[in-house]
């Protein structure tokens, strides 16, 4: 029964992709201001109006939302703690949490997608340091950071969108020690101090690598300002 | 902290590098001077938000949202008292009139029984909720492992079919270039061929010029020879046509021989000729000559030239004094050795005046 049930739902996820995720999510907003449809029926609502709704305890717009971002958000966690179970476990929380704090949302201070990532990112980096075995998780990450930025599959480049092509290709150009900084920081939750003692660099020399990969990758990626095809 | 230093901790502060008192610092900083710093922040922030593009592509279990929806109904029903609710603790019941121990047992029975059997049922729920836990667990690794499978049949469909059409296009670039290797090969051995002949063709030149550099020295040579004699019979002629040429026949002088000769002397060049026919063959080395004298009244011969017959007794020799002399009244011819000699030893053979 569960089986079925669970083939079932599997089939509706095949007909999604991330490419018209990204694209219905990101599509700049009406030129008169307002919300491409009325909150009354969140079918195709921005992410800011999904937001307001689910503020207003509106459940489908929250599945909406759940809909449009959670394999993003999945992929991340997953990077972060390499664990299937606890990366939906921190999926949960953090979809939960927005249930519960979707009307303190500043609308001003940045875009739906960056809050939901923030909230991903800060529960699963939570979770990481929690382990016992982090140490071994950051070395090897350490290890694989060449890889990271790169399609590993042919299907995962297959399920890449235009928007996780740049990005991957943006970080792959950076030097390698660059890249490396970057990802023990951001999916490794390693403070400056910690990417030091990892790396056996000095710590002037991991801030300089940190700082000059980011104004590399703001250089190819921009700052997302230009309408809404960015986080 | 200045807005330079700000500037500087930003991009490690979005992608969480910052501590201790540099994090407190910077969020201090930016507390204090939120709208100077509120347009960087976010555009940093939004880079570092980017980052989360680069985790490789994963799906969740299809199941997840159910969970979150269930999550999100059992926050509607709080679980654990508000905070500040005074817990509701049953007050004491005062003992009615009559009070009995052993009533109240009886009473309780029932109750005990619907404890026990609670207990049983919620072990029983428990397990139960345990069991699809591991059930939903196997079934999402399993769609997981379905789904992987699916992606992957489709990548190696694709592949072989790009390997196949490779594979073809490299059979045909292949076979076209065995056959322009063939036509190569043929044009190849052609041209030796043609090397050979045109190799074979330069070596009879080379040669056919080495016979005729040989045959144009021999005729050099030869036309050197007849430009010599050519000279000499210019000389002769000149001398023939020269009206102060004298011509004196010489004869044996004892009448025995057929022997004739003449000698042809220009007295102003101081030069001439002898011709002589029929005469005992005196060839060049057999140790002899003929050596030619002029004489002028009583002075002693002066000699004059000498050279050889060919075998049938035929000689042109020049004649030149061996000094000058005041005349020349006749020639006399003698038989001597070799070289010829200062004064005559032999007879005369020939005679003219």
């Amino acid at each position: 029964m569960y089986l079925t049930e669970s083939f079932g739902s599997c089939e509706v996820w095949g007909t999604f992709s991330l490419a018209s995720l990204w694209r219905d999510c990101y599509s700049p907003p009406m030129p008169d201001g307002q919300d491409r449809v009325n909150t009354s029926s969140t079918e195709g609502a921005d992410d800011r109006a999904l937001l307001r709704a689910v503020a207003a305890r509106d459940k489908e717009a929250l599945r909406q939302l759940y809909t449009r971002h959670s394999a993003v958000l999945f992929a991340l966690a997953l990077k972060v703690l390499s664990d299937r179970a606890e990366a939906e476990d921190v999926l949960q929380e953090a979809f939960v949490q927005v249930w519960k704090t979707a009307g303190s949302f500043d609308e001003g201070r940045g875009k739906p997608i960056g809050w939901l990532i923030m909230l991903t990112r800060s529960r699963a980096i939570d979770r990481l340091r929690s382990r016992k075995t982090r140490t071994r998780v950051t070395e090897s990450m350490a290890k694989d950071a060449s890889q990271v930025g790169e399609a590993r599959t042919p299907a995962d480049e297959a399920l890449a969108t235009e928007a996780q092509r740049t990005v991957r290709t943006a970080l792959k150009s950076l030097p390698s020690e660059q890249r490396v900084a970057i990802e023990l920081a951001y999916f490794g939750g390693l403070t400056q101090f910690e990417i030091a003692q990892q790396l056996s660099q000095p710590l002037g020399t991991v801030k300089t690598r940190i700082r000059n990969g980011m104004m590399r990758l703001r250089e190819q990626l921009g700052g997302g300002g230009k309408g809404d095809q960015s986080p | 902290m200045t807005h330079e230093a700000f500037r500087e901790m930003l991009p490690l502060y979005v992608v969480g590098a910052l501590d201790g008192d540099e994090l407190h610092n910077f969020e201090r900083y930016i507390a204090e001077n939120r709208e100077r710093c509120i347009a960087e922040l976010a555009e940093y922030q939004a880079v570092a938000d980017q980052i989360a593009l680069a985790a490789p592509s994963a799906k969740p279990s299809p199941n997840l949202y159910d969970r979150i929806a269930a999550a999100v109904d059992d926050g509607k029903r709080p679980t654990t008292a508000p905070a500040g609710a005074a817990v509701a603790v049953p007050a004491p019941r005062a003992k009615p009139p009559g009070f009995h121990v052993g009533a109240v047992i009886v009473r309780l029975v029932p109750w005990a029984a619907a404890a026990v059997l609670a207990v049983v049922l919620m072990n029983l729920n428990t397990q139960l909720q345990i069991v699809t836990r591991q059930l939903r667990a196997t079934t999402d690794a399993y769609n997981s492992l379905v789904a992987t499978n699916r992606e992957q049949q489709g990548s190696l469909a694709d592949l072989n079919g790009r390997l196949e059409a490779q594979n073809k296009d490299f059979g045909g670039k292949l076979e076209q270039l065995r056959t322009k290797n063939v036509e190569q090969k043929h044009d190849l051995d052609a041209l030796r061929a043609a090397n050979k002949q045109l190799s074979e063709e330069k070596d009879g030149l080379l040669r056919a010029t080495g016979r005729m550099r040989d045959q144009v020295e021999q005729q050099n040579l030869q036309t050197a020879v007849l430009q010599r004699k050519m000279d000499e019979e210019t000389s002769s002629l000149d001398l023939f046509m020269d009206p102060a040429t004298r011509v004196t026949p010489l004869v044996d002088p004892k009448g025995e021989s057929k022997v004739v000769a003449k000698v042809y002397w220009n007295g102003g060049r101081k030069t001439g000729f002898m011709v002589v026919s029929n005469c005992s063959p005196v060839q060049q080395g057999q140790g002899k000559c003929l050596e030619l004298w002029a004489i002028c009244g009583s002075e002693p011969p002066v000699a004059a030239g000498m050279g050889w017959t060919d075998d049938s007794g035929h000689a042109v020799f020049p004649v030149k004094l061996a000094k000058d002399m005041a005349c020349i009244d006749k020639f006399a011819v003698t038989v001597e050795r070799a070289g010829g000699v200062p004064a005559p030893v032999g007879a005369p053979v020939l005679i003219g005046q």
